[in-house]
């Protein structure tokens, strides 16, 4: 009797666990669940672990069967546009032969040596130079010396430290290219996809190239093209995205973004977007220090430098943009309009870039104010992009909102 | 009420059946833990290194010998269902400040220490994209 | 019930919410925090003994409920603790009822279920599954606790001279 009960309370006990085992594991592969995952590093010629375009770049897609078949071609693109536009380290192709990225183009500053590049980094290189002129120079990719200078300052949070002696900065810009004579320095040839990279005079030291405005937009772009017909996010950085198709989500049919103010935990708020978008955000706390000026106030130095000056601005705490397309265009744009403050102007310079590229481009610029002791932002953006933010979203800290049409 | 004072064989018997009971209960808690949701994953330099449970308690220790990149010994505790960085070196412990975290979905970025702690999973809350404060 | 019953029964109630407010204070970390003697419980074996079932029933949720009424308070740790006494007073009583196992199986079956149960109703509470260390650990002290509990009633009783009607 007693055996017998005690086999029949075993008994049930073994379904209960074999039909919770049977629940569990058989997950259908096309229901909603969010999985991202995150591009992985790349070795250089040297065998250094490098990550690509120096941060996070992730793919998010919504069920397992979309990742398992998209993920490997978007990270082998992701890295392989990183080694060509890395102009820190040195790769290989499968040969073992050394790949002529952009640091080998840095190399051949000045010595009229004409470098056979990829149509990707051709393609990139044109676009920057594209750029620099349709933001009349706020956007300037022969920085790197100037940015080396100042790299080592910033961090996540900011911390106390010094500017560069300016001296150095003054010698750092006489060796940057400007908007009128950049075609000249960086000289592309269309039909043989080459790149002459010239001497400029006054530079006593190197000019060299740096994309990290536009590299990690531009790649995020050429990877959308392999994942456009399902619904994905891009993400680079935590700052830029990318999404494609439609919010899957059983909620909501918007991909609702959140717009961040500088202060922690508070949102500006929830931007809700139906479809395809291209956004990218900037912040001057993103990396940063504070420099304590005569006068014990404090001023923010950031890693948005203005090319004409060679010191970062303080117009605006944020600027975030919002588009149907090209990303590299928007990286390099809100990189540009960081160092603007006359809105005549940057209206000017986004309807250039609108009107080449064919793009529908919406911004909106956060400026901070304080009221009676307490931080408050105050917004200057397009009616569109204010019309997409969820009213009930929207942030206390929000003072004035200038709203232009 | 007549109950025996002795030990005897039922005694057995009837813990062995409590015991089967807890066994039972821990094996739900393992199948539900090995679902998506209680899934932590631990990245050093971008990739996974170490997988932690929200529902198992742990203390990961990283030292600087064997993760070369980290500014000193990291130690990364689950406990009572959440997460955090209990130990870490970096400007201003900017990492350790977050503290805990249980949220499915949400990380916890130490870029200084490059290494990233990731909650699998999703709960909705309505918000598609935050951005952060990566490099 | 008689009036010398309900004192009996009373003065075990007291007893027991006293054992509970000392195990509270002075905290003896068996194995790991959380886990107690369980001295309130070996009282209640001895209702079980001495009152039976009926009595019994209701005693572990007196306790539990004049304890947090004197000092827990009625919050989380209220719920907790009268979940493991629940599932504990039922499966006691089935035991007990049902079976012939002494008083050594009632007890430390008794105290694994406590924990059981007290485990359960946190996972409820917090949305989380989390205890799966602390909960064989429990068990194993349970075993212990109740092997001991058991021994200290078993000796008692024999000891004590009859007292129930």
């Amino acid at each position: 009797m007693r055996k017998r009960v005690f086999n029949q309370i075993i008994l049930i006990v073994m379904a209960f666990i074999i039909s919770a085992c049977n629940n569990v594991s058989s997950s259908n592969s096309t229901e909603y669940q969010v999985i991202e995952k995150y591009v992985s590093n790349a070795i250089s010629e040297d065998g250094v672990v490098v990550t690509p375009f120096n941060t996070t770049i992730s793919l998010t897609m919504y069920n397992s069967k979309d990742t398992n078949e998209y993920f490997p071609l978007f990270e082998e693109e992701v890295l392989k546009l990183h080694k060509y536009f890395d102009r820190y380290n040195y790769y290989q192709d499968n040969t073992g032969k050394r790949i002529s990225n952009l640091k080998v183009i840095n190399d051949s500053y000045g010595t009229n040596e004409e470098i056979l590049i990829n149509d990707e980094l051709y393609d990139l290189l044109n676009l920057s130079l594209e750029m620099t002129k349709l933001t009349k120079g706020y956007f300037n990719p022969t920085l790197g010396g100037l940015i080396d200078l100042w790299s080592d300052k910033f961090f996540l949070i900011p911390l106390e430290n010094t500017d560069p002696d300016n001296d150095l900065i003054t010698e750092a810009l006489k060796c940057s290219a400007s908007k009128e004579n950049i075609d000249e320095v960086i000289v592309l040839n269309p039909i043989k996809k080459s790149v002459i990279f010239n001497k400029i005079d006054g530079c006593n030291g190197k000019v060299i190239i740096s994309l990290g405005a536009i590299a990690k937009g531009y790649a995020m772009e050429k990877a959308k093209s392999l994942v456009k017909d399902v619904p994905s996010l891009i993400d680079g950085g935590r700052s830029s995205l990318i999404a494609t198709g439609t919010n899957p989500n059983p909620n909501r049919d918007t991909w609702n973004l959140a717009i961040l103010t500088p202060y922690t935990a508070i949102n500006l708020g929830v931007l809700a977007i139906k479809g395809e978008l291209t956004f990218s955000t900037s912040g001057d706390y993103e990396k940063c220090f504070y420099i304590i000026n005569d006068d014990g106030s404090l001023t923010i130095r950031h890693h948005i430098l203005n090319p004409s000056t060679g010191y970062s601005e303080n117009y605006y705490r944020s600027i975030s943009l919002l588009s149907d397309g090209n990303a590299g265009v928007i990286d390099a744009l809100s990189t540009a309009l960081f160092n603007v403050n006359d809105i005549d102007i940057i209206d000017e310079i986004v309807k250039n870039v609108e009107d080449y590229y064919l793009l529908d481009i919406e911004f909106l610029f956060e400026k901070e104010i304080i009221i009676d002791g307490k931080k408050m932002i105050d917004v200057i953006v397009n009616e569109n992009f204010w019309n997409l933010i969820v009213a009930d979203s929207i942030s206390s800290v929000v003072n004035i909102v200038n709203i232009l049409e | 009420m007549d109950i025996s004072l002795r030990k005897n064989k039922t005694d057995l018997f009837i813990v062995i059946i409590a015991a089967i009971l807890v066994v039972f209960f821990v094996a739900i808690n393992l199948f539900y833990s090995n679902s998506k949701d209680n899934i932590i994953s631990v990245y050093y330099d971008n990739e996974i290194v170490h997988t932690m449970y929200l529902n198992i308690d742990e203390e990961y220790i990283m030292d600087k010998e064997e993760f070369p990149l980290l500014l000193d010994r990291m130690v990364i505790e689950v406990k009572q269902g959440r997460v955090r960085i209990k130990e870490e070196e970096s400007p201003k412990h900017y990492c350790s400040i977050m503290g805990y975290q249980s949220q499915k979905g949400t990380s916890i970025i130490c870029a200084p220490n490059s290494v990233m702690i990731i909650i699998e999973g999703y709960e909705d809350t309505g918000i598609d994209w935050t951005p952060g404060g990566a490099a | 019930m008689t009036t010398k019953m309900v004192v009996r029964y009373g003065f075990f109630l007291a007893l027991s919410v006293i054992l509970s407010y000392i195990e509270y204070l002075v905290e003896i970390p068996i194995l790991f925090p959380g886990a107690k003697l369980g001295l309130a419980n070996a009282v209640g074996l001895l209702v079980l003994y001495y009152f039976g079932i009926k009595y019994f029933s209701m005693f572990g949720v007196l306790r539990v409920v004049l304890s947090a009424i004197l000092w827990t308070g009625f919050g989380i740790n209220f719920f907790i603790s009268l979940s493991g006494t629940i599932l504990a007073t039922i499966t006691t009583i089935l035991i007990a009822k049902h079976t012939n196992a002494s008083i050594y199986g009632i007890s430390i079956s008794g105290a694994i279920l406590h924990g059981l149960g007290q485990v359960i109703m946190v996972a409820i509470l917090y949305q989380t599954l989390y205890m799966l260390t602390y909960v064989v650990f429990l068990t194993i002290s349970g075993v212990i606790t109740g092997y001991l509990m058991a021994l200290i009633v078993a000796n008692l009783i024999c000891r004590m001279p009859k007292i129930v009607s």
